[in-house]
């Protein structure tokens, strides 16, 4: 649009920033992104300054993701079957153990036509699997170690979940990476050639999440020049629980979309839209599966998302923010590594005081989150709550809706 | 196990590996305001969210506005006579 011809002079940008100033008087202080969770605060209007470049010229070309869990084989497998007839081009199966029954579990799966990778926690559930399925899934399953010197799957899913800021929840990330890089540079055996699975959490905050995605890549690029290692990255995004509601589920579809558009938008190589409900006491239902695939396949087949090119060029606000991602989860990275203390007591620390702030500005009702804290469905009889959550680091999930129950 | 430190690594200088990105020539608030009329756009103000309504009764109107706002709607859009305009009062004879 800029290149247009137009016989209009152009204005300086401090003329724009005083016109800014003008129109918003008492409000000025509405130039300047603030974020006390994320810890962030830059001015939106110095659009000359420099920026980390967001040049993604490959379309954003995600595969949709179902994440499932090993046990009850043949119920998953089935769960399996029905999404991959409905859109699914990708599985992640986690949980497994050396009681898995592979081959009810992997039954009439075509491996070779689709992403299917397995997740990994010890030597003996690994070699259960080498011993126990099929020729063709071992060929064409990707193996993803999540443990020891050859581990290539990371997740700071249930970091996120906890409470944990994006500075946080990236830092803890290349921490652990950069750990794992050190084992590996000292062992002989380079056996998975360095590309790594990472899996994020999606948060409820659209620009912010969009700069995580992109912030990871750049840092990653740079533990990749420190330990001089070629390092491939593939994201995979995950929606969460945190702001979901069981009373009203139909503004779960609009944050769920939102939060893929992020992930979309940020580059993220897998999408996984979990279903809203998948923590309730019920377990999760048909409407909440169907729509958690049909979110992706709309984005792809009907926004078209995925054919779209360069979608953050010029983004003055995702570069800063990318900026200072990278920044914050840098030094602590650093601090982290340096200090030679307990990491994960550092971490937790952490993860509690940005967690106590998410709760008070709930409380406090800074933070609204429609259907929950406020604008409630008055018509709807909820049908389903909250079951036991899982924990990470000695923390439940944080989900709003939940303390209020409890409360 | 050998330790790599980061200490060397600390500071290190992103800005140097930030770019300068041209700035868009028209800005909003300024001819031929291509980014909008006025400097601060939604800013300060968000767009309003309204559901055009006057369907129905003056009691059955007013109990919808009052549902929507309640719902969380920023603005009313009343029009007074939907049912002419639209020509149900021909077809409904009223």
């Amino acid at each position: 649009m800029s290149e247009l011809p137009l016989p209009f002079s152009i204005h300086s940008i401090e003329d724009w920033q005083a016109q800014l100033q003008s129109e918003l008087l008492e409000k000025s202080h509405l130039l300047k992104y603030v974020n006390d969770i994320e810890e962030l605060e830059f001015s939106i209007t110095d659009l000359d300054g420099p920026q980390i470049p967001l040049n993604f010229n490959s379309p954003t070309n995600w595969k949709n993701l179902l994440k499932v869990s090993a046990n009850e084989e043949k119920k998953t497998n089935q769960l399996l079957l029905d999404a991959l007839m409905q859109g699914a081009e990708a599985v992640i199966i986690e949980h497994a153990s050396r009681q898995t029954d592979w081959k009810i579990l992997l039954n009439d799966i075509q491996t070779a036509y689709i992403d299917c990778m397995i997740i990994f926690n010890d030597d003996d559930s690994m070699q259960h699997f080498k011993n126990n399925a099929s020729e063709d899934a071992q060929k064409h399953c990707k193996v993803l170690y999540q443990y020891g010197e050859e581990q290539n799957y990371f997740s700071s899913f249930k970091i996120n979940q906890v409470g944990a800021n994006c500075a946080t929840e990236l830092g803890s990330l290349i921490l652990h990476i950069h750990r794992v890089l050190e084992l590996q540079s000292s062992s002989e055996s380079h056996i998975h050639g360095y590309t790594f699975f990472l899996e994020l959490g999606l948060g409820a905050e659209y620009l912010v999440e969009i700069a995580k995605f992109t912030a990871i890549r750049k840092l990653i690029e740079q533990l990749s020049i420190i330990h001089q290692m070629k390092i491939e990255i593939k994201l995979i995004a995950t929606t969460g629980f945190c702001n979901k509601s069981l009373h009203d589920p139909y503004t779960n579809l609009l944050r769920q979309t939102t939060e893929s558009m992020s992930g979309v938008i940020g580059a993220t190589d897998y999408l996984c839209v979990q279903p809203y409900d998948a923590l309730s006491t019920n377990g999760t239902s048909e409407f909440a599966q169907r729509m958690a695939l049909n979110i992706g396949n709309l984005l792809q087949f009907e926004a078209k998302l995925d054919q779209t090119k360069t979608l953050l060029f010029g983004s003055y606000v995702i570069g800063k923010l990318t900026q200072e991602l990278i920044e914050k989860s840098w030094e602590m990275l650093c601090d982290l590594d340096e200090e030679n203390t307990d990491s994960i007591e550092q971490l937790k620390s952490r993860i509690v005081h940005t967690r106590s702030i998410r709760l008070a500005k709930f409380e406090d009702k800074k933070l609204l989150l429609t259907g929950i804290n406020c604008f409630e469905n008055e018509f709807e009889i909820p049908p389903n709550s909250w079951g036991n959550l899982p924990t990470e680091i000695g923390l439940p999930f944080l989900i709003f809706e939940k303390t209020m129950q409890d409360a | 196990m050998p330790k790599l430190s980061l200490k060397a690594h600390r500071n290190i200088n992103w800005e140097a590996q930030a770019v300068a990105i041209q700035a868009p020539k028209y800005r909003s608030g300024m001819p031929p305001y291509l980014s909008g009329p006025y400097a601060s756009m939604y800013l300060a103000k968000p767009w309003t969210i309204r559901q055009y309504a006057g369907f129905s009764t003056a009691e059955a109107s007013n109990a919808f506005y009052r549902k929507n706002l309640a719902a969380g709607q920023k603005g009313l859009s009343v029009a007074f006579d939907l049912v002419k305009q639209v020509l149900l009062s021909t077809l409904l004879k009223i």
